[in-house]
């Protein structure tokens, strides 16, 4: 697969290493009351789309970037990337 | 001596040097050939038609066709070490010395005696061997399948490493064009004339297709002529690159294809192999199409062979297969065999047509309607008998008969994705479908575009839209005037006949009546009657065979071909051997090795080394007289305790963790706090993963207040860098951190032992005091050493003794470690490898890569106290879970044996004393165990159900794996000085 | 005892450099530079930016770029941080050099001594390279600079011609097994001009302790 890098262009995906789900970076707050339910909830709960799918991958054989890659699991056509710092700001993890 | 050539079978002309003989040998008989011959060509020209036996009967066998999906004629090359089996003798080009031997015979190719198998085929049909030895069941692996391996299979390997070379290589290209026939050259030319980046990947050692194949093609111009003037512009151009005897084996996602590329025969240099990873923006695949047989009894025999192939050996390699060429066709295609043939001088005594319509008058008798119901012939074809439409049967002589059913497009590429073809009519064959992979069309006869006009235009249009696509211009190419009729065709598969056999896949050996059998027992998926019958399943993967498998199913389930389904196509093309995956990834370069720096100082001491991971690391340092190791480890584990030992620890991960949130960061990484580290300090750390279990350890040392090192293990150093990045980037890009790796920066010594200070203020600048009061356990600072060399002190101890971290830049490790080892002659310095180190911290009970499992908890490891309940930190909300923290917790505790004399074995498992050894008896493991020298006991580390409370227990440590039962005493892990008076003087 | 004891070794092992020359290619140790790693702190950007030009006279390359200036040279390793190269003889201290050029708008960590420099020289550059790395080397041109895999080790390629001038920063610990590789891709295609001189050997056993039984 090639893995177009929001910075870096077409790589192939060699030189990524795949971790899983974009929903990682929505890490409770584990200091809350029922943070060990919330993080049972963001550990093991996964929904396994037969589609479009938003996943981590870190560019570990290039610049360190972790990215959000948007898949779609049947053809393997990706249709977005983003760098994983972004989605976070934007998810309002900069605290 | 050679026997002379008593009936040559070369006719004038082809495409081979005939200014050049070439000599060679098969089965140890000397045959002549020339340049631009196969080994195939070759022993035709020599009157030799058998060249194997078949997998499964031992029928003799002759070649099918002229191309890689010969079924047949595989051989063995060379000798030695280099004896390569299955080489297909259609594609093996020749070369002078060439050797090559039949496989699958015994004792020779014309007299075999597992022919017998041939006799018993009523027996071995399909499903045989899954309903025959299935009793009984002990005699499977000692007897049914030694005996079933020797008697069906290929060739040989020669058991021997490979001596070739192999390479991998990556290219970049705007359009690569896959065949260079008709279709491949014209949109090659058009893509160069445009400025794109062009590779023309061809299989064959000759560009030009079936237009080196087929006379006739063009109307006008010569063949060759415009062969050899696209080949002549394609290589002048900087922009384009030509790769003949390149097989594209494999279209993987988004523009990736892998190709094999050959090295000529007999080339003076390079290697034998080169397999390229080659990255596409457009793609187009013109790679032709292959023949098909039709299915009839005994159609096997040698001297039966496709239409195309028997024109293609007379048009390009002047080789008449016969003297006497029947042609069996249901198509257009068997005339123009007929035809070129007759042009040549070789007699055609009939073709006959299934098709009741035929043309007659073509000036050889023709018998429409009529079909090939059986041969004759042994070791080579000697007639064929024909029903006529008539229903009268009549016998022919002729020693080769040409089989024209139609061509499948070679549409493999297309369907590696999991597209599936679609089923076209009019021509009787597979077609790639309008879903294929992005960026890849097919043109030619690989779409199903069987004439040569029509394969000229559609190269050089597929290559023209490509071109479009990606901003270059559309360019006119001016095609040859070309034949542009596309043949016509009837379907017809098979010949229904009372008795013999008529072979669908020739190279498994399958037949229409196991695909009967297969319909009788309802394997009827196209899936299941591949399974059942191994129809499509041998190296060539039916490329002849699956088509007419299929048609036969359908006919036989009164279904439709499309109905019926289609076969699945999965990399490789053709077959590619195991080396060149290798590649150069063999042997000692398997994979990069990292050194550390003392490296070679350690090599000179005589070392015995280690992989951990990619490093080599010395395992310990023996001294003449010791005889084992074990010798060796006490002797530097009790140096290093008594006075001072050396151990270089460079391998352990560091990362430099900077920025004005760094302890916030760290404080979130590790479970334990970091945010109050004073500068100049060292404090272990415990990461946990988000599931609560023990991820890694380290020290971390606090340089400045805006800046931390972290060690990390020596095997997770790559994962933990990993994961501290996932960290920073994706849970919290509003710390101000920023993190690199200085693994490869530093060099690094463990000097540990009483006399460590001492040996160190022998080399550290006077101007830094190192003393207990100035640099007490757990400290750290930027030193120089040797008279102004930077360095890092780090008073921290695995040993458990009074030891020091010292760090240079690496450059100066080499000499550190040598200027250590004088400095601290007169206290006896010994230099330790990883094995005593690992005896010292088993002793103190640290935990390590067998503690470090990624099942255990900080509860598990008695390190509960250590996960801070006042701050969020990955792993602790979830190393609270009520189920991690039950009654029967497992804890690490130490073992000894009650009888100093039993060793423990890592891996044991622990059963309460004289309980039987079954898992529901099972209390826990060990994870470490070694001989104490200190001690004089063998101790080990593991995890016991609630071993905290159980410590002066004794219990079985069990291992049935060895079958040993050694009774031991749980106590404290911390077995040696467990107060930690000797780190703190 | 004698602090000549404390002599730097090159990262292939030697006290000098080593060189292998083929037609059209040859590659050469190279201990003449050192070597920092500089971030860009968070929220500091302009502060950054401004000391970058004061320091080294241009702005920092962006993704993949490789800027150079008189002594000084630095190439994109990631988003916000940078290789800066200088020569080792007027640079030592390059790491205190940054940090007082840079002060608390970077974060800075010299890597002098963690990279075997190789420089590789010669028309054949691309026929040796396309059968080390995936990188599209056309368009790696002059003033660029790419992570790559070479033989499974992460490693720096930058450009300093068109196509026949580049450096390869190779991990320290791996120096050998990267040189080996780059010889051996050479042999496939090249001749070589002279015999060449080998790296000791690392093998995995050098002593005579019988193996662990």
């Amino acid at each position: 697969m090639i893995i177009e890098h929001p910075l870096l262009g077409p790589r192939d995906a060699q030189e990524f290493v795949y971790l899983g789900d974009a929903s990682l970076i929505d890490r409770p707050d584990g200091m809350a009351e029922d943070s060990v339910e919330c993080f049972h909830d963001y550990l093991y709960l996964r929904s396994n789309p037969a589609g479009l799918h938003r996943e981590l991958w870190f560019h570990e054989g290039g610049d360190r970037s972790w990215l959000v890659v948007t898949r779609d699991t049947v053809t393997h056509e990706i249709v977005k990337v983003e760098l994983a710092a972004d989605v976070a700001r934007q998810r309002g993890r900069c605290r | 001596m050679s026997a002379p050539n008593r009936l040559s079978h070369r006719l004038p002309g082809g495409l081979i040097d005939r200014k050049r003989t070439l000599s060679f040998r098969f089965d140890g008989r000397e045959y002549h050939g020339h340049p631009g011959d196969t080994l195939a060509s070759a022993l035709l020209a020599g009157g030799r038609m058998l060249m194997g036996r078949s997998f499964k009967y031992h029928r003799p066998r002759g070649p099918l066709t002229a191309g890689s999906e010969e079924p047949n004629a595989l051989v063995e090359l060379g000798g030695g070490a280099c004896r390569e089996p299955n080489a297909r003798a259609t594609t093996t080009e020749l070369f002078d010395g060439l050797e090559a031997r039949s496989q699958n015979r015994w004792p020779s190719l014309s007299f075999d005696v597992l022919a017998v198998n041939d006799l018993l085929a009523p027996f071995l049909t399909a499903g045989f061997y899954y309903k025959t030895f299935m009793w009984p069941r002990s005699f499977w692996d000692k007897v049914y399948e030694p005996a079933i391996r020797r008697a069906a299979g290929l060739g040989r390997l020669s058991g021997a490493a490979d001596p070739d070379v192999y390479d991998k290589g990556f290219l970049h290209c705007d359009l690569l064009v896959v065949g260079g026939g008709p279709a491949g050259l014209t949109a090659a030319l058009a893509a160069a004339r445009a400025g794109a980046r062009v590779i023309l990947a061809e299989e064959d050692f000759r560009f030009g297709g079936r237009l080196n194949c087929d006379a006739g093609l063009f109307l006008g111009a010569d063949q060759q002529d415009w062969i050899s003037a696209c080949v002549e512009e394609l290589s002048s151009l900087e922009n384009v690159r030509l790769m003949p005897r390149t097989m594209v084996f494999g279209a993987f996602d988004h523009g990736i294809f892998g190709a094999l590329e050959n090295n000529p025969p007999q080339a003076a240099s390079g290697p034998r192999q080169v397999l390229w990873r080659i990255y596409a923006r457009r793609t187009v695949l013109a790679a032709g199409a292959v023949e098909r047989p039709i299915a009839f009894a005994d159609n096997d025999r040698p001297g039966i062979m496709l239409a195309g192939a028997v024109r293609a050996y007379a048009n390009r390699w002047a080789v008449a297969v016969g003297r006497q060429v029947v042609v069996f066709t249901n198509n257009d295609d068997g005339y123009r065999t007929a035809a070129d043939l007759m042009a040549k001088g070789v007699e055609v005594p009939a073709i006959v047509d299934t098709r009741s319509d035929a043309a007659v008058d073509v000036g050889v008798p023709v018998f429409a309607g009529a079909a090939v119901v059986g041969t004759s012939g042994r070791l080579r074809l000697s007639g064929v008998k024909l029903r006529l439409s008539s229903g009268e049967e009549r016998s022919l002589k002729c020693d080769a008969l040409a089989l024209g059913g139609g061509w499948n497009p070679n549409l493999h590429l297309t369907c590696h994705q999991g597209h599936r073809p679609v089923w076209r009519e009019d021509i009787a064959a597979f077609v790639p479908g309008k879903a294929g992979p992005p960026g890849l069309r097919a043109a030619g006869a690989a779409c199903g575009a069987f004439s040569t006009a029509n394969a000229l235009e559609g190269g050089r249009d597929a290559a023209n839209d490509a071109l479009e696509d990606l901003g270059f211009r559309r360019q006119d190419v001016k095609l040859p005037e070309a034949e542009g009729r596309t043949p016509s065709i009837v379907a017809f598969w098979h010949v229904r006949s009372k008795g013999g056999r008529a072979w669908v896949d020739f190279q498994n050996d399958v037949t229409v009546k196991d695909v009967e059998l297969a319909h009788r027992e309802n394997f009827r998926s196209v899936e299941h009657l591949k399974r059942y019958t191994t129809l499509g399943m041998a190296p060539d993967q039916g490329k002849t065979a699956n088509v007419i498998g299929l048609a036969v199913m359908a006919e036989l389930s009164g279904r439709t071909i499309p109905e019926t389904g289609t076969t699945t196509f999965r990399p490789p093309y053709a077959p590619v051997s195991v080396a060149a995956f290798a590649g150069r990834s063999t042997g000692e370069d398997f994979r990069p090795r990292r050194l550390t720096p003392s490296h070679d100082w350690a090599a000179e001491q005589g070392a015995h080394f280690v992989e951990a991971g990619l490093w080599l690391r010395a395992q310990w340092f023996p001294r003449p007289g010791e005889s084992h190791w074990r010798q060796t480890v006490d002797r530097e584990v009790l140096a290093t305790r008594g006075s001072v030992g050396i151990c270089d620890v460079s391998t352990l991960g560091k990362i430099d963790v900077q920025g004005t949130d760094a302890a916030a960061f760290l404080n979130r990484v590790y479970c334990n706090g970091f945010a109050k580290l004073p500068v100049g300090r060292v404090r272990y750390g415990l990461m946990l993963r988000e599931d609560g279990m023990a991820m890694d350890d380290g020290t971390t040392a606090r340089l400045a207040e805006d800046h931390f090192v972290t060690t990390t293990t020596t095997a997770n150093a790559v994962a933990v860098f990993r994961h501290m990045e996932f960290c920073r980037q994706s849970l919290w890009p509003g710390l101000d951190v920023q993190l690199v790796s200085t693994t490869e920066a530093w060099a690094q010594f463990a000097v540990a032992g009483p006399n460590s200070r001492r040996v160190l203020q022998r080399v550290v600048d006077p101007e830094f005091d190192i003393s207990n009061e100035a640099f007490p356990f757990m400290a750290c600072g930027e030193i120089t050493v040797c008279g102004g060399l930077r360095a890092r002190l780090f008073r921290i101890s695995f040993s458990g003794e009074l030891a020091y971290e010292i760090a240079v830049p690496t450059r100066y490790g080499d000499g550190l470690i040598r200027r250590l080892m004088e400095a601290g002659r007169d206290f006896d310095i010994t230099p330790y490898g990883t094995e005593a180190l690992g005896v010292m911290r088993v002793e103190k009970g640290h935990a390590a890569g067998g503690e470090l499992n990624g099942t255990v908890t900080a509860r598990n490891l008695g390190m509960e106290r250590m996960v801070s309940a006042k701050k969020d930190s990955i792993g602790a909300p979830l190393s609270r879970r009520e189920s991690l923290s039950g009654e029967d917790v497992l804890k690490l505790v130490g073992f000894c044996p009650l009888d100093p004399a039993q060793p423990l074995v890592a891996g044991s498992h622990l059963l309460p004393e004289g309980a039987a050894a079954q898992a529901s008896n099972d209390q826990g493991y060990l994870t470490s165990a070694v001989y104490s020298p200190t001690l004089a006991t063998p101790i080990a580390l593991g995890f016991l159900k609630r071993g905290d409370a159980r410590l002066g227990e004794v219990v079985d440590v069990a291992n049935p794996l060895m079958g040993t039962r050694v009774r031991a005493r749980v106590v404290s892990p911390h077995f040696f000085d467990p107060e930690g008076g000797r780190l703190r003087v | 005892m004698s602090d000549d004891l404390l002599k730097p070794r090159f990262p292939l092992g030697g006290a000098s450099p080593f060189r292998s020359e083929y037609e059209g290619f040859s590659i050469s140790e190279s201990m003449a530079n050192s070597f920092v790693w500089l971030a860009c702190r968070l929220n500091r950007q302009a502060d950054f930016e401004r000391m970058a030009r004061e320091v080294f006279g241009f702005a920092m390359p962006g993704p993949g770029g490789l800027a150079r200036r008189s002594a000084y040279s630095t190439f994109w390793t990631g988003p916000g941080q940078w290789m800066v190269v200088a020569p080792f003889s007027c640079h030592r201290d390059l790491e205190t050099l940054m940090k007082e050029g840079f002060g608390p708008s970077a974060s800075v960590t010299d890597q002098t001594d963690a990279w075997l420099r190789l420089d590789l020289e010669g028309v054949a550059c691309h026929t040796v390279l396309e059968r080390l790395v995936a990188l599209p080397l056309h368009t790696v041109g002059e003033g660029s600079a790419h992570r790559v895999s070479v033989h499974h080790t992460g490693c720096f390629l930058g450009c300093l011609g068109m196509a026949d001038r580049y450096f390869l920063l190779a991990p320290r610990s791996s120096a050998r097994s990267v040189f080996h590789a780059l010889r051996q891709a050479a042999e496939s295609v090249l001749t070589p001009l002279a015999a060449p001189r080998h790296p000791p050997v690392s093998g995995l056993s050098g002593g005579g302790a019988p193996h662990r039984g």
